[in-house]
């Protein structure tokens, strides 16, 4: 298993890149990698070229924190720091909802493996929201109750901010980090929370559940670490280390034997899932890196893995995965 | 018997209330109500013996009784403060609790009693050990025995006691307090001690273990705690000869922002002092203490003489601390005497080498900033450089050093500051350097005059991407974004900005509320929840939920006080009001609110000025003109020669514009020009005015200051330029010069291409060119305007779809005619939808074939006849009507 460098497409944005996704393919055209940044726009790319796939999409204020799509590959979304999430046609760029939560109370987004449901990473609401694809309304909120050791004295609130949000494969688990390191699974049928996973005590900014396995879970963390856990178990099965820095960003690949990481060291790291070991070290950007991405299969006559990286440094860097 | 003790309960839980109110606190008469109080107590005591004596007399084989009159013995002495030499006197509680012993010899209880009542160390620990052989599981006895060892500083056994006295009983609260009281010998953390003071405190409302709750508080952290400042407040009531309950309470009552019951609280404190039978060393050493306190609460609460004097006063005792010189240097700059100051914060300096670690940190901080207050930032740059490196360091000191950095446009301090923000740790101090860091960028890259915003902003959200949670840099941001000038800053500002939810804490350069309020009256379209009253075309996406001006009347109810959150809600209201087109319930309810504002002292004068316009527009509105121009001319008063005073003016000129006293609109209009403005929307009114009334005198004065005033904010000036020339076009159709009228308003709809009114009006212009024979091309130019309004809008624009309808029709397209209608009718809400709207869909009616389906065509819904009827019911006046209804009725 290695990556190579492919195409490394310098100032793809006006500002710095803050999140990235792969639109998977349809039957008239392959996949596209959609790219959102500071610079209030999103845009879409043709592999392996990265050529814009079309014109940059505006209609949003204070940078694009967060992009997301569909499984189908028709609609994707993307959220800003005014907390606006807008929906759009992939093809035509037409919008077709626009969710507004109350300012702070959006951060990463994720569709449900089936795409019947919209998980939003709640901020300081201290839940994960979910919006029906089809209706476009907020069907429910997932809150994470409070830990019995906080003091009712303690003036924050609470306190939680939740960051990141992921599906597991099957649809039936979500799990949620926070800004103050927990991690929350539920059981999305039930709308029930589980339990917390422990271990982390700084921001959790990314989380990604194995494509193979429901009960894999990894966590990306400001405290340098990876965490592998067995999500139902509540175990910590492995704690991957190597990065410098924050870990920003964790994507599973499609074969589910290896993991990538983008942290703010500058780096991008491939992880060996048998060995538990960092295998490879990107160095191609020259600022943090805030998302990795791996292309979903199918489309036609595609076998080959690609992963996207994205940075501060305005440029999104394409690798071979094999 | 029950009575008996309750008489003894009595006399130890009577309260002291605390009679006097003046900030000027009378030693004597704190005296006298003390002396007072223990009188009361005394007595009632007293009371309780005779009876206990009478009941003995009785039934002198009672033994419990000899023990009841040791303990009343024991606490009227401890009312009279007898010496403890004082043996003959003492003895007598002794005696009384021998005697219990001497009926009861196995009864351990008694034991205790006598250990607590003797003053001899040898015979305490006699008895409780004595109580233990009886009982080896009785926690008081450990717990007694604990506070001897205490008392004899023998803190390994007096802890060893506690924790057996704790474990046997924990319901027991001398353990408890026992155990934070030896916090110093172990590795006990202080907030573990605060928690089991705590709980001595719920379990037993002793005075003693309540001040100790409120001392651990103080150095914990705590003092915000309402338990803590219940405590405290009990613990007065119960003793308030000691003078630690009121520093403590002053401290509580500090911290709580309540400065003046601070300030009495230290001045009780100092008098229970005076009074208390204290070594001279201790008395002086607390009186200290005090003081300082009161000089800081005095301080704080903007007293700065009498907190100089009390300074001074402690200098001349040679008694001013540290802490007491940095207060006094304050105190001295804020009354303006900066030699002074400058000399204390020398004394200060001095100092600086033999003082501990934090206290030298907070002097240092405190010379810094008092230089660059006083001397400038020049002198505050070399003195840093000359400071030892050693006292730079730490988050308090980095944060002063980055600051006064990011002041210096050379940035000398750059090399002191630490190179990794993430050194910090916590979060808070991260953030706050960001944001000192963004004001640094904004200062280096902006010119002399102002501020390059944008990359403070630009800074700012790169931030904020990491610390997400802050509400610290989103109130930041949201502030410098409204000052940007950006033309959706209003949108976007709230949506970056948290409303707190609950006691609103100030951080960030505008509070959260100030941020939504400030954005509430900048955009027109505040209100777009309801279309009922006007048809936003602004492109923002509406706010769910409460409003502004609902937000407002909270953060009002929750701080009554606040004149900002007042005169924010006077301008959203009058924002509100303007759109509802001035309902009279909201005019009476502003005039209200206007008079109690007005009636407050610390407005500013802007503030001040605004809200006499306020009042000026609600009057003029009202038709009520002589309080429109006085209210203007008390404005002009206040603010005579700022260039404010064009509006001022300008409101002059509308209410002369009203009464048509067309002299008296000249001069002021004059004036207006006079005086100048660099808001838009001044010379936009003036403009409107000017060809209203033909009060143009040949140059185009206004339209040349109008393009003085655009600011390097390209999209902002890109929109002023479409709404003038939105305004020009409405200027020219006065005049009736609709070819003029159409160049401008397709020179504004070329630079904005977003703004569906302009297009309509555009449309407008053109339907009324082709009306007037100028030739068929306006007719599909008015076609093509039309359908980009529809197009653009966010919401549909009535009277758009029925001028397209006609557009249609005059072309021949009868589909697409009577598509448009149907449009129409759906654009216009239910309640507010004209007469001829009906009318128009009689004739849609008309002509559509029987066989349509109701449910996509409107119109099939009801007869010809039926919509005339309706239309006629809204609009009985109109001749046509009547006509119509007679062909059909025929």
């Amino acid at each position: 298993m290695k990556l190579a460098g492919l195409k490394t497409a310098e100032n793809a944005h006006d500002e710095s890149i803050w999140a990235s996704a792969w639109v998977p393919a349809t039957d008239n055209r392959p996949a596209l990698l959609l790219t959102g940044s500071l610079d209030e726009t999103v845009r879409l790319w043709r592999t392996d070229e990265l050529s814009p796939a079309a014109p940059p999409l505006g209609g949003h204020a204070l940078g694009v924190v967060s992009v997301a799509a569909h499984p189908s590959g028709v609609v994707a979304a993307s959220a800003s720091l005014d907390s606006f999430i807008r929906v759009f046609d992939v093809e035509s760029n037409s919008s077709i909802a626009t969710l507004e939560a109350p300012p702070s109370e959006v951060w990463n987004m994720q569709f449900e493996p089936k795409g019947t449901i919209l998980a939003v990473a709640g901020g300081s609401s201290a839940s994960v929201k979910l919006w029906d694809t089809s209706s476009w309304q907020l069907v429910d909120s997932l809150a994470i109750p409070r830990q019995e050791s906080s003091r009712p004295t303690d003036r924050t609130g609470g306190g939680k901010f939740v960051l990141s949000v992921a599906w597991s494969p099957d649809g039936k688990r979500l799990a949620c980090g926070s800004m103050d390191g927990t991690i929350s699974v539920f059981d999305v049928h039930r709308a029930k929370f589980l339990h917390h996973l422990d271990g982390h005590f700084m921001p959790v900014r990314s989380l990604v559940y194995s494509p193979l396995d429901s009960r894999v879970l990894f966590s990306a963390c400001d405290d340098t670490h990876v965490h592998m856990y067995d999500a139902e178990g509540k175990n910590l099965v492995a704690s991957l280390s190597g990065h410098a820095s924050w870990v920003l960003s964790v994507d599973a690949s499609p074969d589910g034997a290896a993991i990538a990481t983008g942290s703010s060291d500058r780096t991008v790291r491939l992880w060996d899932l048998t060995m538990r070991a960092s295998v490879q070290t990107m160095t191609s950007h020259s600022d943090q890196v805030w998302s990795v991405a791996f292309r979903p299969p199918g489309g036609t006559g595609v076998r080959a893995g690609r992963l996207a990286s994205v940075s501060d440094d305005k440029s999104i860097s394409l690798y071979d995965y094999s | 018997m029950h009575l008996h003790q309750n008489m003894i309960a009595y006399a130890k839980c009577l309260p002291w209330e605390n009679k006097i109110t003046s900030t000027h606190i009378d030693e004597g008469a704190f005296k006298a109500s003390i002396i007072d109080w223990k009188n009361r107590c005394l007595s009632a005591a007293k009371n309780a013996r005779l009876l206990y004596q009478r009941a003995l007399h009785l039934t002198p084989w009672q033994s419990n009784i000899y023990a009841d009159i040791a303990i009343t013995i024991d606490l009227i002495y401890s009312l009279l403060e007898r010496e403890k030499t004082d043996h003959d006197t003492r003895q007598l509680s002794e005696r009384m609790s021998l005697g219990s012993l001497m009926f009861e010899g196995v009864n351990c209880d008694f034991w205790v009693i006598l250990a607590c009542v003797t003053n001899d160390y040898a015979l305490k620990q006699h008895a409780l050990i004595r109580g233990l052989q009886l009982d080896n599981s009785l926690a008081v006895s450990w717990a007694y025995l604990g506070k001897l060892y205490m008392k004899l500083g023998e803190n390994h056994l007096a802890t060893q006691s506690f924790d057996r006295a704790r474990s046997l009983d924990p319901s027991l609260a001398l353990p408890w307090a026992g155990m934070s009281v030896a916090s110093h010998d172990r590795n006990y953390s202080l907030s573990e001690a605060y928690e089991s003071c705590l709980r001595a405190v719920q379990i037993m409302p002793l005075a003693e273990f309540q001040i100790g709750l409120g001392m651990l508080a103080a150095v914990s952290g705590h003092l915000l705690s309402p338990q803590v400042f219940s405590a405290i407040r009990h613990s007065i009531q119960r003793s308030p000869y000691y003078p630690e309950s009121h520093n403590v309470h002053g401290l509580i009552c500090e911290a709580r922002s309540d400065y003046q019951s601070a300030i009495s609280a230290y001045r009780l404190a100092r008098s229970a002092l005076r009074i208390a039978s204290l070594s001279k060393d201790s008395a002086k050493h607390c009186l200290t203490d005090v003081s300082v306190n009161l000089a800081r609460a005095l301080c704080q609460a903007g007293l700065m003489l009498d907190a100089e004097q009390e300074c001074e006063a402690l200098n001349k005792d040679g008694m001013l601390n540290c802490k007491g010189l940095q207060i006094y240097a304050v105190a001295l700059w804020k009354l303006g005497k900066n030699d002074q100051s400058l000399h204390v914060a020398r004394n200060l300096a001095k100092n600086v080498s033999t003082m501990e670690e934090s206290s030298c940190t907070a002097a240092i901080g405190l010379i810094c900033q008092l230089i660059y207050r006083i001397s400038g930032l020049e002198s505050a740059i070399s003195t840093i450089l000359k400071l030892p490196r050693e006292y730079l360091n730490g988050a308090k000191m980095s944060l002063i050093l980055s600051t006064i950095n990011a002041l210096d446009p050379n940035n000398r301090l750059q090399l002191l500051l630490p190179t990794s923000l993430s050194s910090f740790g916590a979060y808070d101090l991260i953030v706050e350097m960001h944001t000192i860091t963004a004001t640094n960028k904004m200062i280096q890259n902006g010119s002399e005059q102002s501020l390059d915003i944008h990359s403070g902003i630009k800074y700012l959200k790169k931030v904020l991407r990491l610390y997400p949670d802050s509400k610290l840099l989103r109130n930041h941001l949201g502030s410098l974004i409204l000052y940007s000038g950006d033309w959706l800053a209003s949108h976007i500002a709230p949506r970056c900005t948290v409303l707190p939810t609950g006691y609103p804490v100030r951080t960030g350069l505008k509070s959260p509320f100030e941020i939504h309020g400030g954005a509430g009256v900048s955009c027109y379209a505040s209100c777009v929840t309801r279309p009922k009253f006007s048809f936003p075309a602004c492109r923002c996406q509406p706010m769910h939920g409460s409003t502004v001006t609902d937000h407002l009347q909270k953060w009002l109810h929750q701080e009554p006080w606040n004149h900002e959150a007042r005169y924010l809600l006077i301008l959203n209201l009058l924002q509100r009001a303007r759109e509802e087109k001035f309902p009279s319930h909201l005019c009476i309810g502003l005039k209200r609110l206007i008079s109690i504002a007005l009636s407050m002292i610390n407005e500013t004068k802007y503030q001040r000025f605004l809200l006499l316009l306020s009042a000026s527009e609600i009057s003029l509105q009202c038709q009520d003109y002589s309080d429109c121009t006085n209210y203007a001319a008390t404005a002009l008063e206040l603010l005579p020669s700022n260039d404010n005073s064009f509006f001022a003016h300008l409101q002059l000129c509308r209410a002369y514009a009203a009464q048509e006293d067309l002299e008296n609109l000249r001069n002021e209009y004059m004036n207006c020009l006079k005086f100048n403005t660099v808001n838009q929307i001044g010379w936009l009114s003036l403009k409107y005015l000017e060809s209203r009334y033909k009060l143009q005198n040949g140059c185009n004065t206004v339209d040349v200051n109008y393009k003085m005033c655009f600011t390097s904010e390209l999209s902002s000036s890109n929109m002023w330029v479409a709404v003038f020339g939105l305004v020009s076009a409405l200027c020219f159709i006065w005049d009736n010069d609709f070819i003029s009228a159409e160049q401008a308003l397709a020179h504004a709809c070329s630079i904005s291409k977003e703004e569906s009114c302009l297009f309509f009006a555009l449309g407008a212009v053109c339907m009324e060119l082709a009306r007037q024979q100028m030739g068929l091309q306006f007719l599909s130019r008015a076609m093509q305007h039309l359908i980009k309004a529809q197009e653009t809008s966010p919401f549909p624009l009535p009277i758009v779809s029925a001028l397209l309808a006609q557009v249609e029709g005059s072309l021949g397209s009868k589909a697409k005619w009577e598509r448009n209608l149907r449009l129409e009718w759906f654009s216009w809400p239910a309640e507010m939808r004209p007469a001829e709207l009906y009318f128009q869909m009689h004739i849609l009616a008309r002509q559509s074939t029987a066989a349509c389906d109701p449910q996509t065509n409107i119109e099939s819904y009801q007869s010809p006849l039926r919509w005339v009827l309706r239309a006629l019911h809204l609009n009985p006046s109109c001749l046509r009507y009547w006509k119509v209804l007679q062909k059909l009725t025929d």
